[in-house]
């Protein structure tokens, strides 16, 4: 441990103030206290008065020198908008040379020749307006030489001329040369009057020029803008006066001077095309020599100068033929020339010729070029270049085309030599296209006498498809013909898509198995059934037998008494007609049999009958000589059902069940609508049969039956067997074996079950229901009872009761509340009867209540009630309650409407208290509820009141009635918790919508 | 310039040691380049001297520490003696800093 001690500060000037503590703080007064290292002792090591440089100051780490290096560092990190210069650096002077070629390009020579001569370049200018460009509508190159005319290079030629006419030349003007002025020739309008002012003819004026003006003028190629609209494209222009031209040719003795050709014809764009030539007069050339000329003078050939010279002409004709001599050397039926042309037109040759009466025939004419003779080698050519058939291609044996058409075309149509016409494509069958017209061959007679005509389709490999013959047999109905399609061959005849419809005629199948429908059907729309003659069979495909495996046989015909006709048979063998698979006898769907004697197959003469089978494996019905029967693996069952036409429900079914309870023998059941009706006899011990197989009587024990025994030897009656004893026999009686007397005894068996029945009292007119408690031990329990009033008359007979068959029966409770008596039978098998059993009951009259409760019986889905009304009267007399049709649950007052369940607002509990039946109105519908037997719809009636009957309707919907009946209660609380009481129980029949009630 | 007196007491045998905080004007000093030294003489004219063993424990913010083993203190005789703290600059100048009297008490363990 330390001790600290601090002094007492005396001084009151310290430098050093200190503070005790964990550490001692030490603070120095800067003031007066001067901490080491203070002051300057020296600058980089020297002391005094000093004076740095930076070579005396070293560098430190964050102020650095600038040196060069550091600077041309920094300076290269600097981003200059220009670097360099196409690579260079510093002053830079560029030359195309260091300059990269871009889009803008340099112009090379090569470059230049090119686009010169590549067509790129359309002028060239010469300064000024002078520009040499390439005219696309004239194909050349043209430049404007002055400001109104253009030349087109090579196309036309211009003179550079002067105008001294005195006057305007217009453009078109034809001109003459007058002399030269200025290097220049000089001009004025040419004429065509003589020849001092046309024979110099030399320029079309292509400008218009003033008087003293140089210009141009063409005297080869187009002048333009012309008014040519009276002038023929292409016709030759002459001169026609001053500077004018025409298209007329002048005559003489005006100058010829042909100045061009029209080029266009326009009023205002039309042009010429100037071509200048002067027509020489008859004294320029150069072989000829006119001089002094006078009228009539002629051209002499002087031979001794060698040229044409003007001299008056003498002739003589002496040995010229005249007109006249000519006429005469020709034939006198050639009268003479008219034609003052001195020329035999066409016409007048013909017109002569027809005058000559020896008779022309074409060995006369010559062939001329277009109408030619018709030679065996030009047609044979023709026919064959236009594949026309040619008689060689036509047998001997068909006499004509009937075919208007008249066309028979390729490819591969021949006529075989025997009489067939073979149609074949190459292509095959070809696509179905409809054909509206005829297709006829000519008849053809077969040795039997009979128009045969056999028709043959082949495809292209050959194989036919259809080959038939077409017969006229001649017996038809209407006493001509009739037509029969045979068909013929080894091949079948396939319909492949369409139905083979038969009209009025007949369809022979003349070989087995020729007729086969792969997916058509035959409808024989006429009289005609279809009749099978012969041992051939109709063949449906099926693999065995003749079985309907699929597509429909309609049978529409009518016979010749105009009676609908179904299948007829006719053959005397067996006819099955039946639709089952392969498996056959143990599958049969249906099956139909006529049978006929046929003892290969079936050891029994004569079946008809008919078969249908269930689908499954041995069990079918059958129906017919045996009636229905059903075979199962332990007997048969014979049945009869009866359907209702409407719905197809079965109405009533007898049904006779035939055990095999002993071989060969059975044992019959007869049952009506699945309960034992008037057995025809019970197994039972003691049952006695006769078995004709083993020939000797049988009796029934220990479940097997048992030979009785010996013959008898010799008896003739039972009563004479040793085994047998008959005493006090009387209708009815059976034998019984008595085993401890070891025999036969008669008995009625002594069979007496008096029945043992429970019934309660109930309200009038409810259905009131009796239990048969020992109801099981009967076998075969029938029914018999009747209700009798206090004085012995019967108010309800057996017929008015309904025995539900099990151990049940009901009727209705009679309507006056009165004790009563029921009395009650239960028949066994045969004729064996039981006691009568008696109970009594009353019919109670209905208290008056005010609330009505309406539950249901058995129900097991939801169920809707339509309408439920109570009268005060009986048979639904009195008063109706509730008065007025509910609108609502608790409207018209006093009554109240409620229900456990709803399913919806719609289906309110008043909807079965609103008076309507059917209709619009609706239901009560307990749709929600899962406890269906026990929901409930009730009314209140606002007071107590006695209601005698009822009347229930649940809807007519089937679908929505899940129960077995209905159940009225009552109460006067409305609790309905113990005080209520069952009013009414009512059955429900199906199909019954209405129920009443007392 | 006068130091501060500060005494202090020095059980002998025992280590001693103590922490300072040197500021200027209430601001922490940076010791950096500055050395320190303490000795401890019977009185200021004694030839023997102990040694402090003095340590910049954090130089920016001025913190040193002034310390003796139990060795040395051993060493020292019980009563008063004298001591010294002398901070040395960069410039070797040196100025003292705090002193004052030792007290040393005797010690029994050894």
């Amino acid at each position: 441990m330390s001790t600290y001690e601090i002094l007492p500060e005396s001084d009151a000037n310290l430098d050093i103030t200190i503070t005790d503590g964990e550490t001692i703080v030490i603070d120095i007064i800067p003031a007066s206290f001067t901490l080491p290292g203070g002051d300057v002792a020296s600058v980089n090591g020297y002391t005094g008065v000093v004076q740095l440089d930076t070579d005396d100051i070293p560098e430190g780490l964050s102020n650095l020198y600038y040196t060069d290096e550091r600077v041309d560092e920094r300076i290269g990190l600097i981003d200059y908008p220009v670097d360099s210069v196409n690579g260079l650096t510093g002053d830079v002077v560029l030359t195309t040379t260091e300059v990269a070629e871009g889009v803008n390009q340099y112009y090379t020579d090569e470059r230049v020749d090119t686009y010169l001569t590549g067509g790129e370049v359309t002028s060239i200018n010469f300064g000024g307006a002078t520009s040499l460009s390439w005219n696309s509508d004239e194909g050349t190159l043209e430049f404007p030489v002055n400001a109104e005319v253009t030349l087109q290079i090579g196309q036309e030629n211009l003179i550079h001329v002067k105008n001294l006419s005195g006057s305007t030349l217009n453009n078109g003007a034809v001109v003459r040369v007058t002399g030269a002025s200025g290097s220049k020739l000089t001009i004025d309008l040419a004429n065509n009057t003589s020849d001092s002012v046309s024979a110099d003819t030399i320029a079309v004026m292509t400008q218009s020029l003033g008087n003293n003006a140089v210009g141009y003028a063409t005297t080869e190629g187009l002048v333009r803008g012309l008014n040519t609209s009276s002038y023929t494209e292409g016709a030759v222009l002459w001169l026609d006066g001053a500077g004018v031209f025409t298209q007329s040719k002048p005559l003489t003795p005006l100058h010829l001077v042909q100045v061009g050709y029209v080029v266009r014809s326009h009023p205002t764009q039309g042009s010429i095309f100037v071509c200048i030539k002067n027509g020489w007069e008859l004294d320029e050339l150069h072989d000829v020599l006119i001089t002094g000329i006078t009228d009539g003078q002629g051209l002499v050939w002087d031979a001794g100068n060698g040229y044409w010279k003007n001299e008056t002409i003498s002739v003589d004709l002496t040995g010229y033929a005249t007109e006249a001599y000519v006429d005469a050397l020709i034939p006198t039926n050639v009268s003479a020339f008219t034609n003052d042309a001195g020329y035999a037109t066409e016409e007048y040759v013909n017109s002569q010729l027809s005058g000559i009466s020896v008779p022309a025939t074409t060995d006369d004419l010559l062939e001329g070029s277009l109408n030619l003779y018709y030679s065996d080698t030009l047609v044979g050519d023709y026919l064959t270049a236009n594949n026309y058939a040619t008689t060689d291609d036509i047998p001997t044996d068909v006499s004509a085309f009937n075919n208007d058409a008249g066309y028979i075309t390729d490819p591969g149509n021949t006529f075989t030599t025997d009489g067939q016409f073979t149609f074949v494509t190459d292509y095959g069958i070809p696509a179905w296209e409809p054909y509206n017209g005829e297709f006829k061959i000519a008849n053809y007679t077969d040795p039997d006498n009979n128009l045969l005509n056999t028709v043959r389709f082949l495809t292209s490999g050959g194989n036919a498809f259809a080959q038939y013959d077409v017969v006229d047999t001649g017996g038809g109905d209407d006493g001509s013909h009739r037509v029969e399609l045979r068909l013929t061959g080894n091949e079948s005849a396939i319909l492949t898509d369409s139905a083979l419809n038969i009209g009025s005629d007949q369809l022979s199948v003349n070989s087995a198995n020729n007729l086969n429908l792969n997916g058509g059907s035959i409808e024989l729309n006429s009289v005609n059934p279809l009749h099978l003659n012969s041992n051939t069979a109709l063949n449906l495909n099926a693999t065995e037998h003749n079985f309907v495996n699929d597509g429909t046989v309609y049978i529409n015909g009518l016979d010749s008494t105009s009676s609908y006709v179904g299948i007829q048979y006719n053959s005397t063998q067996t006819v099955y007609n039946s639709i089952t698979d392969s498996t056959e006898e143990l599958n049969i769907p249906f099956r139909i049999i006529r049978k006929h004697t046929d003892a290969i197959d079936y050891a029994d003469d004569t079946q008809i009958l008919i078969q249908f089978g269930a689908g499954e494996g041995g069990n079918f019905y059958q129906l017919g000589q045996l009636g229905g029967r059903f075979d199962r693996i332990d007997g048969h069952e014979t049945k009869l059902q009866t359907m209702n036409p409407a719905d197809n429900s079965l109405l009533n079914n007898w049904t006779v069940h035939e055990h095999y309870l002993y071989g060969g023998k059975p044992i019959r059941q007869t049952y009506y609508n699945n309960a034992g009706r008037d057995g025809l006899a019970l197994v039972q011990d003691g049952m006695l049969i006769w078995n004709t197989e083993g020939n000797e009587l049988q009796v029934y024990h220990d479940s097997t039956w048992n030979s009785v025994g010996g013959g008898g030897g010799g008896a003739s009656a039972l009563d004479d067997l040793t085994d047998v004893t008959i005493s006090a026999v009387s209708d009815g009686d059976i034998l019984r074996y008595n085993g401890i007397a070891m025999e036969w005894q008669n008995t009625n068996l002594g069979l007496s079950l008096t029945p043992l029945i429970s019934i309660e009292s109930s309200f009038v007119g409810a259905t009131n229901i009796c239990t048969i408690t020992n109801y099981g031990d009967y076998e075969d329990p029938n029914i018999w009872a009747q209700v009798k009033d206090s004085g012995g008359t019967v108010v309800i007979t057996n017929s008015q009761i309904t025995d539900k068959y099990d151990g049940t029966f009901s009727f209705t409770t009679p309507s006056i509340d009165t004790g009563y008596v029921l009395e009650v039978k239960v028949q066994d098998f045969g004729d064996l009867a039981s006691d009568t059993a008696t109970a009594t009951f009353d019919s109670l009259a209905i208290p008056a209540a005010r609330y009505y409760r309406i539950k249901f019986i058995n129900a097991t889905s939801y169920n809707m009630i339509d309408r439920v009304q109570l009268f005060t009267g009986p048979a639904q007399s009195g008063t109706l309650y509730p008065t007025t049709g509910m609108t609502s649950n608790t409207a018209p007052a006093p009554y109240v409407a409620s229900a456990e369940y709803v399913a919806s607002v719609s289906y309110d509990a008043y909807e079965a208290f609103d008076n309507i039946v059917g209709g619009t109105g609706r239901s009560w519908w307990n749709l929600g509820s899962s406890n269906y037997a026990g929901s409930w719809v009730q009314i209140d009636l606002g007071s107590s009141i006695q209601i005698a009957s009822f009347i229930l309707n649940p809807i007519t919907n089937p679908s929505y009635i899940n129960c077995d009946g209905w159940l009225i209660y009552t109460s006067n609380t409305g609790a309905f918790a113990g005080e209520e009481v069952l009013r009414a129980t009512i059955d429900r029949i199906p199909g019954i919508y209405e129920y009443t009630v007392g | 310039m006068a130091m501060a007196e500060y005494n202090i007491t020095i059980e002998a045998h025992s280590d001693y040691s103590r922490s300072f905080q040197i500021k200027v004007d209430g601001t922490p000093l940076d010791l950096s380049g500055y050395s320190f030294a303490a000795q401890i003489r019977e009185h200021h004219t004694s030839p023997d001297s102990v040694n402090f063993t003095v340590n910049i424990v954090d130089a920016p913010t001025g913190v040193i520490a002034m310390s003796l083993t139990d060795e040395v203190t051993g060493t020292l005789e019980p009563g008063t003696q004298y001591y010294d703290l002398v901070m040395t600059g960069s410039d070797s100048r040196k100025q003292r800093l705090l002193g004052g009297r030792a007290f040393v008490k005797a010690g029994i363990t050894r």
